[in-house]
């Protein structure tokens, strides 16, 4: 190549850069997203201080000064906490048995497995707990059967069972942000260690453990936010009576009608919610959320 | 700190083992994650089997098997049509967050452009913020417009809900083919939308196919934003299912609930069969 087709190659390249990946092909989107969710998510904030034409903060200080509404933040934050709990140590051997033991083979039917409860309506996998955990339902039924209670054990309708659907729909979130930080883990690290006379549990603790928490912090965050902010799962299980964050402002909405105090109640668990997305964009900061361009040259 | 250091002399172990748990962890860990994965899939399991069950009641175990209350839900009006509905929602969904993620994905990885991540996390945020509160905004919205409740309004409101996925799923496709294609057809007087049309979308094909149904699968399970945008006769099949599950569990609700699985799990397969789950799910 003589340096002139060089140079007409270089001033074809940059003329074709401009070519693809005009910038107005993010108009549509972009449209879109603004109308459909950014405006009706912003919407939140001014209707919650809007009433008659006027501004006031009746509302707020309806939810933040009754006791009603601390007792049921304070369980939803403790009802979300637990569950994230269990789901990190439920969802750690399954990432780390998926990512570093299992055979190639059986790598896709375990995805597979883990990733089947994420394509179900979250009404399905309340069917499914309630006829497990029913009164009628297996458990009760087995118990029974093996005469080990006489009447059945009250499962449904508690903070159990909400924890347990809740743990049931976000342990797969668990297992995929702490195996994509498994996976990239170097194992002649953990090899090391035991060369150097580590036993395995030693070597896992301190090698394998510390080098993965970021996985395991970012996965707790991103169930803890999803805990917090889920509403069927907590309504149906919890029988409408158990009352968390979202379904007040289902009530608010839905049933009661008062608008106002829902959107506060919306704007109070928006922020709770937007400090622990904060906390996992700062936990994530390295990691790339768009497939890097490895296409030019 | 000075005492010599003993280095043991073990034999070094196969290059396959990088774990150095040894076959009884190897177990171990194992059996523990065999049993977990058994916990996430029995749940399913049960509610397909219970779904052929004969009885009036939901009862466990299931006396007699037949496929009675499947010819109920098929007969029943209202399942039936919330069935139609979220059938007709999740396609024009995936219609069009395709067309309108698919450029937007590709811009966003192919240019570099001031304000580009802020753009994509406004993209991606709809996985984050609580859908609850994206229900209840746009119920506020449509409402001050005098459309609640339109099949338009709740198939665009499904339309920001599985963007994200599709931009994702699009990106990771896009990332790795060859630009300098798309530059030669540019050069080649190709103008942006041909370039789209008819270079990157043969090249890619497998990852928009499972974008499409990606968000496709997204919009047929969404609930928390839909039960703000549904009444009575708009239903979709999960809404109409929660209404069902607020009052009681019947036999035809654990049928409906064994369809929605059904598709799901289809789609899901298919996914499969053009990207890989694995890859297709990044998070």
């Amino acid at each position: 190549m003589t340096p002139e087709d060089a140079s007409v190659a270089a001033k074809a390249s940059t003329k074709a850069e401009f070519m693809v990946g005009r910038l107005w092909l993010l108009l549509p989107a972009t449209i879109v997203v603004a109308i459909f969710f950014v405006l009706p998510v912003a919407l939140t904030v001014p209707k919650s201080v809007f009433r008659d034409g006027s501004v006031n903060f009746d509302a707020y200080a309806a939810v933040l000064g009754d006791g009603y509404y601390g007792l049921v933040l304070w369980r939803s934050l403790w009802l979300s906490f637990v569950s994230t709990v269990v789901c990190v140590l439920l969802g750690y051997p399954i990432a780390y048995y998926a990512t570093r033991l299992s055979a190639r083979r059986y790598k896709r039917y375990i995805y597979m497995i883990i990733l089947a409860p994420l394509f179900t309506t979250a009404v399905t996998r309340v069917i499914a707990w309630t006829m497990i955990l029913g009164n009628q339902g297996i458990i009760n039924t087995l118990l029974m059967q093996l005469g080990w209670t006489e009447a059945p054990v009250r499962m449904l309708y508690t903070d159990t069972a909400i924890m347990t659907g809740l743990v049931y729909t976000m342990v797969p979130f668990s297992v995929l942000t702490i195996a994509s930080v498994l996976e990239n883990l170097d194992g002649k690290l953990e090899e090391g260690a035991r060369d150097l006379g580590a036993t395995p549990w030693q070597a896992f603790l301190r090698v394998t453990l510390p080098l993965s928490a970021p996985g395991v912090s970012a996965g707790a965050i991103l169930v803890f936010a999803l805990c917090l902010s889920a509403y069927v799962t907590p309504a149906l299980l919890g029988g409408g009576r158990i009352k968390v964050m979202a379904s007040l402002v289902f009530e608010q909405f839905m049933r009661t009608a008062n608008w106002p105090l829902g959107s506060a109640i919306a704007c109070v668990l928006l922020v709770v919610t937007g400090f622990v997305i904060f906390a996992y964009g700062r936990v994530l900061e390295r990691r790339v959320t768009l497939g890097e361009d490895r296409g030019r040259p | 700190m000075t005492a010599s250091v003993a280095i043991p002399t073990r034999k070094r172990r196969s290059q396959s083992d990088t774990s150095g748990i040894g076959p009884t962890g190897r177990m171990v860990l194992g059996s523990i994650s065999g049993l977990l994965l058994m916990l996430l899939i029995a749940p399913m399991l049960v509610l397909l089997l219970m779904s052929f069950s004969n009885a009036d009641f939901v009862v466990f175990p299931p006396t007699a098997f037949s496929l009675k209350w499947y010819y109920k839900f098929f007969a029943m009006g209202d399942f039936l049509s919330a069935l139609l509905t979220s059938f007709e929602v999740a396609v024009a969904a995936s219609l069009i967050a395709t067309l309108i993620g698919l450029p937007a994905a590709y811009v966003l990885v192919r240019r570099r452009f001031p304000g580009r991540r802020a753009l994509a996390a406004v993209f991606l945020s709809p996985l984050m913020v609580p859908q609850i509160i994206v229900g209840v905004g746009l119920l506020q919205l449509y409402t001050a417009l005098g459309g609640a409740n339109s099949l338009t309004g709740l198939v665009m409101a499904h339309v920001v809900a599985v963007l994200p996925y599709v931009i994702r799923t699009v990106g990771a496709a896009l990332s790795t083919t060859n630009v300098s294609i798309e530059e030669a057809a540019a050069d080649l007087g190709a103008n942006q939308l041909e370039v789209l049309a008819f270079v990157v979308v043969p090249m890619i094909k497998g990852g928009v196919l499972a974008a499409a149904l990606f968000a496709l699968i997204m919009s047929w399970i969404n609930v928390e934003i839909s039960i703000f945008l549904t009444t009575t006769g708009s239903y979709t099949l999960p809404v109409l299912l929660y209404n069902y599950m607020e009052y009681s569990l019947t036999p035809v609700v654990v049928v409906a609930g064994s369809v929605s699985i059904v598709v799901a799990v289809a789609l899901v397969a298919v996914i499969d069969r053009f990207i890989g789950l694995s890859s297709a799910m990044r998070l």
